[in-house]
């Protein structure tokens, strides 16, 4: 019998291979012994929990990645494996619910995975870029900014529940 | 960090289509639409996306109660380009029931799942099972009436039958062929015709107790699946020897809520076809829950046929006394047909003090109903479910029934 997803799970994996092996290559970089175990306790809870509790190894993950950052170690591979950490909790989820061999067409398959693979390549270059601008700002500034992003984030919420009828 | 995050839900908003944008349409079929029990049916549901948007959509369709999955997967996930068609396919079997679609269910949304508007889309069809039937030999059966019209039953009269009934004098306009030629020449000058035993159709009603309180049920098995097995064997049979019959279901819910699913007297394939139909939709429907259902009473004798004979399959209660006496009084012949619902659950899980003498109260009741019941002319049969009801119903329809006046 055909298993759940064989591209879902093949992408599953190579995202954990690429989550650990680039924050693992950060920390040691930056000597920080106690992050490697951080990332190899992350990635044993990515295995054996992953499908059920993904957005709990999601946070787990990120917060690894960001206090590499605060720690010193190299941000662009936080970043990549931060970004890997996305992609592996979509692929989680997909993988959960993905109980039954035909649950997935293939197209449907195929259309997530390609759609996965454009949005994070874009997210992580964006961040890479981002990573090289040096921009100062000013408190006020920053507290408009925030307004903004409040204001921006309730617009979504009501954009979104609009589309949903 | 947050911008691969940020570049992941713009996409998923980017990629779920707005409410406006979503035009479906569905088509549902099976690959049959009556089938007997537990006959293995495939339901495709063909779902094309009508509008200038690609979207996903997850479609699922629930089984309805009383169907078991055997293939396929009640929900998929879908990409639907424009004008383009998915499938969803499945296997189910059921023992019974009449089972009626109006729609199918779709979430549609963006390929990650981060956005989802659910959906109904209309993709009516409508499927009859039937119930198993066990295809029982004839039985001779002898009833106190039978109807004008040429049939198997064997009567007290002489008419145009097979079997040899006996001599009278020839009448003229009686046919050569029936006289009795040999007796004839032993007497000079008295000519006799032979006469042959007349055989009648008869009416039969079955009568099947559904109620909602007379359900048993022990494990995965239903005492009134049983019943309505052996109803619609017994029903098969009668029609299949040209007797007029009947059904009238008490409780049964069936179409419509509170009337009792019922069908009217009648011979034949199609009339088989109609009590199956009948029997197919018995204790699915609503209404079983009110106090008119709940009652053996809830059958309109009066719409038996006159002088039929009825045959009551029920596990009985001390109150359904009143029934039979009404019954009798309109002078019907009655067989009633009492499975034992304590043999049907079977022995008691923990044999403790208050079960047993629970069970012995419980079996000595029934045994005081049957016997107050028998008392009224009623021709009883203790049926153990285990027991093929064949050999049971032969014997007891074969032989001709005492009759007694209430």
């Amino acid at each position: 019998m055909r298993r759940a997803s064989p591209a879902t799970a093949a992408a599953f994996f190579a995202s954990l291979a690429l989550f650990a092996s680039s924050l693992v290559l950060g920390y040691g970089i930056a000597s920080r012994w106690l992050g490697e175990a951080a990332v190899l306790g992350s990635t044993l809870g990515w295995i054996l929990a992953g499908r059920r509790r993904a957005s709990l190894c999601l946070s787990i993950s990120v917060v690894t990645a960001a206090a590499g950052i605060l720690l010193g170690a190299s941000a662009p591979l936080m970043i990549l494996g931060a970004t890997a950490s996305l992609g592996l909790w979509d692929l989680a989820r997909a993988r959960a619910g993905a109980k039954s061999p035909e649950r997935y067409s293939r197209a449907y398959e195929r259309l997530r995975l390609r759609s996965l693979a454009i949005a994070l390549a874009c997210g992580l270059v964006l961040a890479l870029i981002a990573l090289s601008a040096r921009v100062t700002i000013r408190f006020p500034l920053m507290a408009a900014m925030a307004i903004a992003v409040f204001v921006c984030l309730d617009l979504l919420r009501r954009f979104l529940s609009g589309r949903q009828g | 960090m947050s911008l691969p995050f940020l570049a992941y839900l713009l996409a998923a908003l980017a990629l779920s289509p707005a409410h406006e944008d979503i035009s479906l349409s569905a088509r549902r079929s099976c690959s049959r639409s009556d089938a007997p029990g537990r006959t293995a049916i495939e339901v495709e549901l063909r779902l094309r996306n009508e509008g200038e948007r690609t979207i996903c959509a997850i479609v699922s369709d629930p089984l309805l109660p009383g169907m078991d999955l055997r293939s396929g997967s009640l929900s998929r996930a879908l990409v639907l380009r424009p004008g383009g068609e998915g499938e969803l396919r499945y296997g189910f079997e059921a023992a019974r029931g009449r089972f009626e679609w109006k729609r199918v269910d779709a979430a549609i949304g963006d390929p990650f799942g981060l956005t989802e508007i659910e959906l109904g889309v209309e993709a009516p069809a409508t499927i009859v099972v039937r119930p198993r039937l066990a295809k029982l030999r004839r039985v001779s059966i002898r009833p106190w009436m039978t109807l004008p019209a040429p049939g198997l039953v064997p009567t007290r009269a002489g008419g145009s039958g097979t079997d040899f009934f006996g001599l009278r004098e020839y009448r003229p306009g009686d046919p050569l062929k029936s006289l009795d030629w040999r007796r004839a020449a032993g007497r000079p000058g008295m000519l006799l015709t032979r006469e042959y035993v007349q055989e009648r159709t008869a009416d039969i009603a079955l009568i099947l107790d559904a109620r909602k309180q007379s359900e048993v049920l022990s494990g995965d098995r239903s005492l009134l699946e049983l019943e309505v097995e052996a109803a619609a064997s017994l029903a098969e049979m009668f029609l299949r020897q040209g007797q007029r019959l009947c059904l009238f279901v008490a409780g049964g819910g069936g179409t419509g809520g509170g009337g009792a699913p019922r069908a009217l007297p009648d011979y034949g394939t199609v009339q088989l076809r109609r009590v199956l139909d009948c029997l197919a939709a018995v204790g699915r429907g609503q209404g079983r829950d009110s106090a008119r259902a709940r009652r053996l009473d809830d059958v309109p004798v009066h719409h038996l046929p006159r002088g039929a004979l009825a045959i009551v399959i029920s596990p009985i209660e001390p109150d359904d006394l009143l029934f039979f006496r009404r019954l009798r009084a309109l002078a019907h012949q009655v067989l009633l047909i009492c499975p034992d619902a304590l043999d049907f659950a079977g022995p008691a899980g923990r044999e403790e003090w208050p079960e047993i003498q629970a069970r012995r109260a419980f079996a000595l009741e029934r045994r005081l109903t049957l016997g107050r019941i028998a008392q009224m002319s009623v021709s009883v049969l203790d049926w153990r479910p285990g027991q093929p009801i064949e050999s049971l119903v032969r014997a007891v329809l074969s032989r001709p029934m005492a009759v007694r006046r209430v």
